[in-house]
């Protein structure tokens, strides 16, 4: 009886606490959470960086220019600005700091000073739906960032080789060590996993009139003609013209000949890239659109920041003149010319659709958080991501002027997961969270 | 519409066919036997046997048996240096020594991208 009080004691009080309850079974994949205890940890015995050193988890797996500016000094990310033997030619502080551009040497490495590229950081959202292709795995912008067979798995080993090492010389076993084979498969596991897993099938019941009709341009063969590369608004081209199977493709469109790109404006070294292959045949990877509003700046090298401005690219002599844009004039009779009405409302389309891309990750997010035992460890860990998608849903919408209904819905739903982080009755939260979230949804999409 | 893009995409696809590997240049640094996915999959791994240079050809003296290997112009040579104080650096055909330690990916199409070449 004496001991038995005290427990009971106990017991009341870890309920009041919010203490576990029942143990659950761990909800998530093995491979995927080690393959991304390795993406943002494992520096491979190299200069410190990690996967996740350019790849953030809160900032949609990339890097941006805005995000760059919050980092303190001591962030591995710039490694080239304190450790003297990366102090030349391994980055380009001025183009990093200001630009999120990263030194890739995709052409050689035998002239460090004068064959290089500047590229911005790709996210890793939707591999799954965007690496495969008739000529097989397509990784990075340029299609060959991977060495060995080329498959993501290997991009890896490439990521490791290029912007992880303690000197230049990039001698393996001592400025570097390799992946092992387990860990290649783990990384490739936890890339696959993030993001979408299929494409969308379009049209979309969008209740918004100037994104429905973006995507009505977005869709017309001779008006927007995006969907013939970016089918389903995705990184593969469409079946019925480049034939089944055709998966994420390679094209020249022109991006390397836009004036006043913004890194050249600095007069800081920036040469041409020229895409895939060395010498390279100026063609760069489709990118999947859905992921597009919240992840820019946009294009290879970062060249434009605004999502308006990313499509109104294609209106510009750059893209028109590009292999690209003759091919399409060839084969519709004229190049793409949409007034500004028009460029906005396909952008409100790409916003749109961004937007209910965070909410469905948010969800996801969410739901495997709650399927943890309570207190789990991980349970910050997705609740923290989820309110790093919640918070682009919001951005993405009010940078468009977009359904003000569906961002105060985002608003109940970023109270809801505050207070989750905080643990206070965080299964109750997380529900209504979920419930703010299905309503923004409904603003969003869906029949009248 | 669709027929003459498809049409049009055809040279487009083409020249697209070109190998998605196409000499990532990482792969220099990556020592002999360990590259991903293609190391003990798609190479020919052993020492030097014999050296056919008009043809720019050479044997590898690999467990399964000797492997001829027909070097082309757009081979690279990638040298590994036993003094692993040496940087990993491009060579040429002329690198290949008999007796030297050699792995060499042979592609689906026959075609050979790299060679890789250890110096004493």
């Amino acid at each position: 009886m004496e001991r038995w009080i005290p427990c009971t004691a106990l017991a009341a009080a870890a309920l009041l606490a919010g203490c576990p309850g029942p143990v659950k079974p761990i909800p998530e994949d093995a491979r995927v959470l080690e393959g991304e205890r390795l993406f943002f940890n494992e520096t491979f015995g190299g200069n410190g960086r990690t996967c996740g050193t350019c790849h953030r988890a809160e900032d949609n797996f990339g890097l941006s220019p805005a995000f760059v500016a919050t980092l303190p000094p001591e962030d591995p990310l710039f490694v080239a600005e304190r450790v003297p033997a990366l102090a030349g030619n391994f980055e380009s502080p001025e183009l990093m700091r200001k630009f999120a551009l990263i030194l890739e040497n995709q052409d050689g490495f035998d002239d460090l000073a004068n064959r290089f590229n500047m590229r911005g950081i790709p996210h890793t959202l939707a591999l799954a739906t965007s690496v495969a292709s008739r000529n097989g795995p397509h990784t990075g912008w340029g299609g060959d960032g991977a060495p060995g067979d080329g498959s993501l798995r290997s991009f890896a080993v490439g990521a490791v080789v290029q912007h992880f090492p303690k000197t230049l010389a990039r001698a393996a076993g001592q400025d570097f060590r390799l992946p092992s084979d387990a860990e290649l498969d783990a990384l490739a596991a936890f890339q696959l996993s993030l993001g979408r897993q299929q494409d969308l099938v379009l049209p979309l019941q969008l209740r918004g009139e100037v994104a429905r009709r973006g995507q009505a341009i977005f869709l017309d063969r001779t008006l927007g003609k995006c969907n013939a590369c970016h089918f389903n608004a995705g990184a593969n081209a469409d079946p019925a013209i480049f034939g089944p199977g055709a998966g994420n493709l390679r094209f020249n469109t022109g991006v390397e000949n836009l004036p006043d790109q913004p890194a050249d404006l600095t007069g800081a070294k920036n040469p041409p890239d020229d895409g895939f292959g060395n010498p390279g045949n100026g063609e760069f990877n489709t990118p999947p659109l859905v992921e597009s509003a919240d992840t820019g700046p946009f294009f290879h090298n970062n060249s434009v920041e605004t999502i308006e401005g990313a499509v109104a690219f294609y209106n510009g002599d750059a893209f028109t003149n590009s292999p690209s844009g003759q091919l399409l004039i060839g084969a519709t009779g004229s190049a793409i010319n949409l007034d500004a009405t028009q460029v906005v409302a396909v952008a409100a389309f790409l916003r749109v659709i961004n937007a209910l891309e965070n909410l469905r990750a948010t969800a996801a997010l969410l739901r495997t958080a709650d399927a943890y035992t309570s207190g789990h460890g991980r349970q910050p860990v997705l609740i923290g991501r989820a309110a790093f998608e919640l918070q682009d849903a919001l951005e993405v919408l009010q940078g468009g002027g977009l359904h003000p209904d569906a961002v105060a819905q985002v608003r109940v739903a970023q109270g809801a997961v505050e207070r989750a982080r905080k643990r206070s009755g965080r299964a109750r939260q997380l529900q209504a969270a979920l419930d703010a979230i299905e309503a923004a949804r409904g603003r969003l999409e869906g029949s009248t | 519409m669709i027929r003459r893009l498809a049409a049009g995409v055809v040279g487009l696809a083409l020249a697209g066919a070109v190998p998605v590997w196409a000499h990532p240049a990482t792969e220099l640094y990556i020592p002999i036997g360990k590259s991903p996915g293609v190391s003990h999959v798609k190479t020919r791994i052993g020492r030097i046997q014999s050296l056919a240079a008009a043809l720019s050809g050479l044997t590898l003296a690999t467990d399964a048996g000797p492997a001829y290997v027909a070097a082309g112009r757009a081979t690279r040579i990638y040298l590994q240096f036993a003094d692993p104080s040496r940087a990993n650096q491009l060579g040429s055909y002329a690198d290949c020594k008999q007796g030297l330690m050699a792995e060499a990916f042979i592609a689906e199409d026959g075609s050979v991208p790299w060679i890789k070449v250890l110096v004493p």
